[in-house]
Order: structure tokens, then C-alpha cells, then sequence
């Protein structure tokens, strides 16, 4: 609970511990792709699972023309089998439309937000949303902060911002986006979502480490010999082309996913599973890793993009020739790294990252792969195929996690085989995991930033990410083609093949 | 062993593959919430059968499989001259095997047009994380610059479908470039088995050096490997080799020693399942031994071939010189 009101007795025991504080979920860039796809569902499950109070209104602020109605039916269109509760929620909401760059639309908005609250009976606790293009997060969050929509109005209320990622292009401009919204926001009240970090199985890396006493004694370089994270997604970048040829796979994905995961995979125990505690290790965990240099950019890193291909049984055609995207390009679909990490746990184990569109199948996964026995006393043709060890996290599709081990075939000889011990999460929990962004969006409300991302951690991430940016402004990292539904180019094989390993088939 | 039953089905025409990859999803989503049941996986079968005759064999042997190999199962009808299109269906099996319960499931997908000359691009999407692929070609083997055999741990051919030498040439550079496996071999295993049991006697063992002639019978690709298999073994000279088209395989070798004359054959006759192996030497009475063959031949030598997935030396040795034998 975020202290914001006093708990309900009442509710002690029961999942509205977790309920929603009275206020107010103002979402700037209400009329957009995020807030119909993802954000409104989202709300409309919390309210469907009783998670939001009655005092709960959301007010909707974009540049597009939309009176209350206008944004109401948005709301009611976005959720097609809404729950009963949806329709009153709908009716309590309010739109605001305005530039951004108008003080204007934010004194509307401070006094369409009076009036909600009145109606409402709200304490004034306020999130604001920005689900809009990021170079407009500056100048949203200096316009609350000139209407006053920045400070809480009385001491029982708070006021909280959530950004979307990305957080910046480079250091340099998340060092001054950070520097913006300080200006008018403390670093307590900024939620930095990647959504990500909302999925359950990711939360559960955390589950499986600190909840267990088998796999923390062997999570070290003493049992482990490498860690393999792949992010893969078989579409290519559809309608988003103008949007990726100013990320590409580096920001887009390994700045954030790939860093996150990685830091939940690398940290040590928290001293408590809370927001500091995991928030403390992850970013002790990202400080740890070797930044690379130009020289170790040319050697452990690998850039691709798709040429055409067949993927899923469809002829498609390559990155270059996709919408909005320059027949030049050099942005890059693909990367393939190896990262290490200078500390006593894993000193000397090798973190290989594999990350692309247009790759054969849509999974994202973090296995640890175990050091072979010693001595394997069966012969080798009747051990021929046995690989060594590995743990795998999935986190999408089909989540959960597996254990690899050998196993005896059954018949006279002894022939031993991998086998998978597999746990999947629909099999094991009845319950279907709430999605990332209704997880996020209560904790937000909350005030339970353990999910979120804090300024430090980006700066790290980007401290990783930023050499290599470098590296790739000149010609001396090569940019690989590879065809659309395979697994990226030669040469990412090479660099792990280098190394007297593989790539897993996830 | 009882037949697999068909717990849950779905199946669409015209669909994209996404939706498949969906269904089967919810297929296991759906099962596991109505039954609880674990399912265990040691490997992804991918069979490529265009015919209905082939397909129906396949589906038959693989669901048998099921008992020893769990494994799921992408059957893939490829029909690259017709209108493109994708049909696909997504099923639930359970198979009781020695009073436990095993579940498997079978994605069948029928793809028109140029998609079917990119059948790899239709099968990761349901290979099973972390274990082996193997990639049946039914009834046909397969062209080296398939795509599809890029996808394969172990590629399972059965050297009966060659129909001339270069095939088994081709097969041969296969093999040399991933791990293939031969149902032909395990098949032929039992004829292989009782052809060294001949040899078993120290008396009859003798006669090994003396072996001036092997006559073998059956279609190409199995007479090759017996052929070769001898020569191999046996470090016979190959114009010792002769072959002879027939239904089934069967082999005679001839030795000669001090103007002496010993016979030693292995042979099936048409109307038995059961292979016969004699040895008659000057003087003394003939051994005789025979062996069963198996009910389900395609489903046992399936199994058989695929409990190790490793390279196998002396079946590549007997295919390298079968290729030698037969000239090509």
C-alpha cells in the first residue's frame, strides 16, 4: 500500500488489499494506438476484477478533436465485451483536448480534473500517463508542472508520472530527459514502465531464485557455464517501419528488455523483495557488466537486418523494402552479443544475447546452460546427443520453465537422452496471470514502484548499450543480411561458435 | 500397446500458420485445465508425406511411437503445384502404455504453392525448446539443398525408397553433412543379426576368410547396405558382390577352402514373417536359426532408429561402399 489513505479494515485478508486508491488515471495521448490497445483493456480489467474503487474516473488529454462523448465511446469501442462495471467508469470520464506545448490545455485539464474530483469524492491522488510519442514528454511534463498538476494537492494524496520507454536514444539525451522531468517531478513520483518487467514470468525469475533452495547453490560460475537470452519475434516491423528505423533491435529491445532481464538473471539476493531491495541488486547487477569497447564491438557483437525470405509459409519481403522504411537503411533488425560480467558470481561466464524480427518463431527465453560432468562414464555412442544441463525461463509463449537432464532410454542397452522436465505455467496455475499493463497500471496507482524502472538503472543500461552505438556510427562493424525466418546471419553463429558453443533451438 | 485416442481437435482451411500455432495453444491450454495431465516430450517428429497412402502410414507409426518416444508430431502434405493455400489441423492424443498415461500432440498442415518448396519456414513454429528435431521424409528421400533439412537434429530416410545408385550417393553426402538415420538399417537388423550369428562357432568362423562369393537380393537401397555391410566387415573384395532385384532381401555367401565348399545364407520367404539363417558346412549337419519379424515393422524399425540419434560408423561404411558397389 502507498500510505496515501488510510488502509480498510475491512478489506484485511482479501485481494482489495491491493485495490486502487480514489483518484484519478489521467492518460495524455488518450486518443492513440497504446491507450486503445493496450491501456484502456487494461483498466477495464481491474475493473472487472473489483481492483478499482468507485472513486476512480479516467480523463482522457490528446491533440485530437474529441469532446466528452467523443472519448467515452473510444472508451466503450476499445472493450468490446466489457464487464458490467465498464460502463460506469466510462460514464465518469473526461476528455481534454490540446497542444501540448499550450499552457492552455493543462489549466483545462487542472480544472476538468477539480470537477471529476468533486464528483467523484477523490482525495486528489492523480496518475498521469504518457502514452504518447516520447519527444513530447518534456513538454507534457513542464506544462503539469506549470499548471501546478505536478505536487499533490494536500498530504494524503500523491501525484505520479508514467513514461513509456524509450527512455531516451543514448545517454546523453536519457541523461537529459531525466534532467527534464526532475525539473518538476521527483524521481519518486516517475514510473518508468517496461512492460516487460509486468509479465508474470519475469517476475518470476525472482520466484524461482529467492523462493527456492535448489537453484540459488548452483546459480554461480561454478555450476554454470553460460547464460544464453534470446528475444525473438518472427513478424518484421509491419506498420512501424518509420518508428524502428529511428530505434533498430539495439534500442528497441536490448536497452531495456534484454538489460532487464539480464539484471533479474545477474542480481543478488535482495535483502527484501521490495522496490529498493531489487531496484539496489538490478542496478548492482548492470554495473557489473563489462562495458564493451569499439575493439570488443567488432568482435562480440553482431548486427543483422532481413533480407527477403520465407517466414510461417509466407514469401516476405526484406526490411528495406518495408513501408516507411529507407531502401538504404542500415538500421539494424538483428543483434547477437556476448556480454561478461565482472564479479564474484559470474566472473568468467559468458552472457550470449540474441535478439531479432523476422526470426523463425516468436519466443523470448533465458537459459542457463551448466558446465558438462566431469566424466561421462557411458560410452559415446550410447550418450551421442546428450547435452549438458540447461534451466530455461520462458517468459513468452507457452510460459514457464524447463529442466534439461539425461535420461536412461528404456530397453536393454544403455542409452541415455535429454529430456525436458517442463512446468508451464497454464498447467500449473488455473488462474489466467493478469496482462503487463493492468499488473503495472495498479502498482502505478498504488504507488508500488518495484516493477519500475529508476533512473539509474536506464543510465546503466545505456552505459552498456552506448559504446556500441558508437561503434556502429562509422563502417567498421560490418551490417550482416540474413534471410527473413532463419536465425539471423553467419556471422552470429560464429561468434558463439568461436567460444566451443552454440545456440540453443528454443 | 492400445491406439492413441484423439482427445481434442481443431482444424481450419485457408488459415495463416499463426493460427495453428494458436490453436494448438488452446488445445493445451484447454487440456491441461480439464485434465491435469503432464505431458513429457523427448523430441519434435516432423514427417513430410504428400501422399494419403504415405500420410496414413506415417501418422499410424508415429502414434504407435508415442508409447516409446513421446514426441510431438508435425505431419507436413506439401503440394508445391497447386494453388496456394494452408490447411491445418491440431490434435490431442492419449495413449495408454504400460498402464500409464502418455499425451502427444499431432499438428497436420497441407500447404499449396511455393510455400510448400518452404516448408522449414512452416515447422520451427512448433518444434518443442531444447529437444531434437528429427525430420522423417516418407517415401521419398530427400534433396540435399532442401531447406527443411536445416531444421534437423536427424533426418530419417529409409534407403528402400532409393530408386537408382546415384540416390544413395546423394544419401551418402547427406550423411556426411548431418546425422541421418535409416529405417532400411534397422529394418534390416534383424537379417544383419543373424547373418554374424552365423558366424558365432569358432568352426563356422573360419570360414570367413574363405567367403569368395556374396549373392544378395532385394531393391537397391537395402541389397546396397547388405552388400556393403559384407564387404565392409569382412574386407572383401567388391567383384565378389553380386545383386539381384527382389521383394526381399535375402544374402548368400559362399566359401571355398582345400577344395571344400561352405554356404551360409539368411533369407525371408515370401509368405512368412520370419527370417531364416542357415549355415551348411562339409560334413556336418545345417544350423539352422530363425528370428520373427516384427507386426508393425514401420513403427518398431521407427523406434528402433530412433533411440540413438547420433551418427552410425557402420552404417555409413556399408553406404559408402553400397554406392562403390553399385557404380555410381
Amino acid at each position: 500500500m502507498s500510505g496515501d489513505v488510510p488502509p480498510n479494515p475491512l478489506a484485511a485478508g482479501s485481494d482489495a488489499v491491493r485495490q486502487a486508491p480514489p483518484g484519478i488515471l489521467v492518460v495524455v495521448g488518450a486518443s492513440g494506438d497504446l491507450t486503445a490497445r493496450k491501456l484502456l483493456p487494461a483498466i477495464e480489467q481491474l475493473s472487472r476484477r473489483r481492483l478499482l474503487p468507485r472513486s476512480f474516473a479516467v480523463v482522457g488529454v490528446a491533440r485530437t478533436e474529441l469532446d466528452d462523448d467523443g472519448f467515452r465511446k473510444l472508451m466503450t469501442d476499445s472493450v468490446p465485451h466489457a464487464g458490467a462495471g465498464w460502463a460506469e467508469l466510462v460514464k465518469r470520464s473526461r476528455y481534454v483536448t490540446g497542444e501540448y506545448g499550450d499552457p492552455s490545455t493543462f489549466q483545462t485539464l487542472g480544472k476538468v480534473l477539480g470537477e471529476v474530483e468533486a464528483d467523484i469524492a477523490s482525495t486528489g491522488n492523480r496518475t498521469f500517463y504518457l502514452a504518447t510519442i516520447p519527444a513530447v514528454f518534456e513538454l507534457v511534463a513542464d506544462g503539469l508542472g506549470a499548471a501546478g498538476l505536478n505536487r499533490p494537492a494536500n498530504e494524503q494524496s500523491a501525484v505520479r508520472l508514467v513514461i513509456e520507454k524509450p527512455f531516451g536514444r543514448d545517454l546523453d539525451s536519457a541523461t537529459e530527459l531525466d534532467a527534464a522531468l526532475h525539473r518538476n517531478f521527483d524521481e519518486a513520483q516517475i514510473y518508468r514502465i517496461d512492460h516487460y518487467l509486468g509479465k508474470e514470468t519475469v517476475q518470476n525469475v525472482l520466484a524461482l531464485r529467492f523462493a527456492n533452495a535448489i537453484f540459488e547453490p548452483l546459480w554461480n560460475r561454478s555450476f554454470i557455464d553460460h547464460v544464453q537470452i534470446t528475444v525473438a519475434e518472427s513478424l518484421g516491423v509491419e506498420k512501424r517501419g518509420g518508428f524502428y528505423e529511428t530505434a533498430g533491435a539495439l534500442r528497441d529491445i536490448v536497452q531495456n528488455h534484454v538489460m532487464q532481464v539480464l539484471s533479474l538473471t545477474l542480481m543478488e539476493p535482495p535483502g527484501t523483495i521490495d522496490a529498493q531491495g531489487i531496484r539496489d541488486e538490478k542496478v548492482k547487477a548492470l554495473r557489473s557488466v563489462v562495458i564493451p569497447t569499439l575493439e570488443s564491438v567488432k568482435t562480440d557483437v553482431v548486427r543483422g537486418q532481413y533480407d527477403s525470405g520465407w517466414s510461417e509459409g509466407v514469401a516476405v519481403q526484406a526490411y528495406r523494402q518495408e513501408p516507411d522504411v529507407d531502401p538504404n537503411s542500415r538500421t539494424e533488425t538483428f543483434v547477437a552479443m556476448k556480454l561478461m560480467c565482472d564479479n564474484w558470481r559470474w566472473a568468467g561466464v559468458p552472457i550470449y544475447v540474441r535478439t531479432g524480427k523476422r526470426l523463425p518463431k516468436r519466443v523470448t527465453e533465458v537459459a542457463l546452460q551448466f558446465h558438462r560432468v566431469p566424466h561421462l562414464a557411458f560410452g559415446t555412442a550410447e550418450s551421442q546427443g546428450l547435452r549438458p544441463n540447461a534451466l530455461v525461463l520462458r517468459i513468452q509463449p507457452d510460459e514457464g520453465v524447463a529442466l534439461r537432464f539425461g535420461a536412461k532410454v528404456p530397453g536393454q542397452a544403455f542409452n541415455v537422452r535429454d529430456v525436458l522436465m517442463d512446468m508451464s505455467y497454464g498447467s500449473a496455475f488455473m488462474e489466467d496471470a493478469p496482462d503487463a499493463y493492468e499488473r503495472l497500471l495498479l502498482d502505478a496507482m498504488v504507488g508500488d514502484p518495484t516493477l519500475f524502472i529508476r533512473s539509474d538503472e536506464v543510465d546503466q543500461a545505456w552505459r552498456i548499450v552506448d559504446p556500441i552505438l558508437e561503434a556502429w556510427q562509422g563502417r567498421a562493424v560490418p551490417l550482416s543480411g540474413y534471410a527473413a525466418g532463419t536465425w539471423g546471419p553467419r556471422q552470429a553463429e560464429q561468434l558463439i561458435e568461436r567460444d566451443g558453443r552454440q545456440w540453443r533451438k528454443p | 500397446m492400445a491406439e492413441a485416442v484423439a482427445v481434442d481437435s481443431w482444424s481450419g482451411q485457408g488459415v495463416r500458420l499463426s493460427e495453428v500455432v494458436g490453436a494448438l495453444a488452446d488445445l493445451r491450454d484447454q487440456s491441461s485445465r480439464h485434465y491435469a495431465s503432464a505431458r513429457t516430450a523427448v523430441m519434435t517428429i516432423v514427417a513430410v508425406a504428400p501422399g494419403d497412402e504415405q500420410a496414413y502410414a506415417a501418422t499410424g507409426a508415429l502414434r504407435a511411437l508415442a508409447g516409446h518416444h513421446p514426441a510431438r508430431i508435425v505431419l507436413l502434405r506439401p503440394y508445391p503445384d497447386e494453388v496456394a493455400s494452408l490447411d491445418g489441423r491440431a490434435t490431442l492424443y492419449s495413449l495408454d502404455a504400460d498402464n500409464h498415461s502418455v499425451n502427444f500432440e499431432e499438428v497436420a498442415i497441407e500447404v499449396g504453392g511455393q510455400a510448400a518448396n518452404h516448408l522449414d519456414s512452416l515447422v520451427e513454429a512448433f518444434t518443442l525448446s531444447d529437444l531434437p528435431v528429427a525430420v522423417w521424409y516418407v517415401s521419398s528421400l530427400p534433396n540435399p539443398s532442401d531447406p527443411l533439412l536445416g531444421v534437423a537434429d536427424v533426418v530419417v530416410v529409409d534407403s528402400r525408397d532409393a530408386s537408382d545408385p546415384v540416390s544413395l550417393r546423394g544419401l551418402l553426402q547427406l550423411a556426411r553433412r548431418r546425422t541421418v538415420v535409416d529405417l532400411s538399417w534397422s529394418r534390416l537388423k534383424t537379417w544383419r543379426d543373424l547373418g554374424a550369428s552365423l558366424f558365432e562357432p569358432l568352426e563356422n568362423r573360419e570360414w570367413l576368410d574363405a567367403i569368395e562369393a556374396v549373392e544378395v537380393c532385394g531393391k537397391v537401397g537395402p541389397r546396397g547396405l547388405i552388400g556393403g555391410w559384407i564387404v565392409d566387415r569382412i574386407g572383401l573384395d567388391e567383384q565378389a558382390v553380386s545383386f539381384t532385384d527382389a521383394r526381399h532381401v535375402s544374402f548368400k555367401l559362399t566359401a571355398r577352402r582345400d577344395g571344400r565348399e561352405a554356404a551360409f545364407a539368411v533369407e525371408r520367404h515370401d509368405d512368412r514373417r520370419e527370417v531364416v539363417a542357415t549355415a551348411v558346412l562339409p560334413g556336418l549337419t545345417p544350423q539352422i536359426a530363425t528370428a520373427e519379424l516384427p507386426e508393425d515393422a514401420l513403427a518398431s524399425s521407427l523406434a528402433e532408429s530412433l533411440t540413438r540419434l547420433g551418427p552410425d560408423p557402420v552404417w555409413e561404411a556399408a553406404l559408402s561402399v553400397a554406392t562403390s558397389l553399385a557404380g555410381a
